[in-house]
């Protein structure tokens, strides 16, 4: 068995079990408190665990030989690109949701739509097409607005004991990086990126992980 | 100048001071305790009693409020609700 296959299984495992870990510790916070910005968070992991789940059972039929019929992979590719590109802009809308949602429930329900919409184009055509530009592009650009929401937050924060939010900008920069690298691949097609990517993005899950559990856990 | 409350606090505020008269109090005096106008603690109650954090117990004719396992739940966890808010930014 080639060991690519074996790293990316693992990546995807970890980029599976991970999210949806912080997803259902944090959902039972957010049916509690029903604060949008907890579920918008909590959200964005469940569609980063349904994107890499997906991506997982991909790559599983195809490493057990299976010859998956072109509708098939094609649909599974595009809603694989769907949940991960819904899962960043999600992440990012959790940190500037009160500025957006200063409005009736019919506008939130219509920009939350927006964003489901907008996500799913962009797979579409980046699949079908096959020039992931389409598909990077957009996604480089709302991570780097949530770099900036970050740092902003950082440098406001005043407390000087523990606060995520002194790593969240660090968080987005590696994200960044770690979605750059695999455009990267994609261009000029070396796996190398790819295995950087993954342990970076990997890294990043831990490190949410880490920030959840650290504040889950805290004796009060 | 008072800083207004938000809303998460708000509702805080009202459990604990039903929680605090031995999870049995008017609606007059929990108006009182809550530092709202009439509209606002309206709003929250109906609020409160859709979410199933309180409920109303009429006994002859007179009504009173009192915590849920939902609302002592909420008690509890409030500290982590407010710190995963205050920690991820959101």
């Amino acid at each position: 068995m080639e060991y690519f296959s074996i790293i990316r299984f693992i990546y995807l495992l970890i980029g599976s079990v991970v999210p949806l870990i912080i997803y259902f510790t944090t959902k039972k916070l957010y049916r509690l408190s029903t604060h949008r910005g907890i579920k918008h968070f909590s959200n964005a992991f469940l569609y980063f665990g349904l994107g890499f789940l997906i991506e997982l059972i991909y790559l599983g039929l195809t490493m057990g030989g299976l010859n998956i019929h072109y509708t098939i992979s094609t649909s599974l590719i595009i809603l694989a690109r769907y949940f991960l590109s819904l899962s960043g802009f999600y992440l990012v809308y959790s940190l500037i949701w009160k500025d957006l949602e200063n409005c009736t429930k019919k506008y939130i329900i219509l920009k939350n739509i927006a964003l489901h919409l907008f996500a799913l184009t962009i797979s579409i055509i980046a699949t079908i097409s096959t020039n992931t530009h389409f598909l990077f592009i957009p996604q480089l650009a709302v991570l780097s607005f949530g770099a900036l929401i970050s740092y902003n937050n950082y440098i406001n924060l005043k407390s000087a004991k523990y606060n995520f939010k002194k790593v969240y900008f660090i968080v987005f920069i590696l994200m960044i990086i770690g979605w750059s690298l695999e455009y990267l691949n994609t261009i000029i097609q070396n796996k190398i990126f790819t295995v950087y990517a993954m342990l970076i993005v990997s890294m990043i899950f831990l490190l949410f992980l880490y920030g959840v559990i650290r504040v889950i856990n805290k004796k009060w | 100048m008072v800083k207004k409350r938000e809303r998460l606090e708000v509702i805080y505020d009202i459990l604990k001071v039903i929680a605090n008269s031995n999870n049995l109090i008017k609606p007059t005096k929990l108006l009182t305790a809550s530092n709202l106008s009439p509209q606002m603690f309206k709003e929250y109650v109906l609020e409160l009693k859709e979410k199933k954090f309180i409920e109303e117990i009429q006994n002859k004719n007179k009504k009173t409020f009192s915590l849920t396992d939902k609302g002592f739940n909420f008690l509890k966890e409030y500290k982590t609700i407010i710190e995963l808010i205050d920690n991820f930014g959101l």
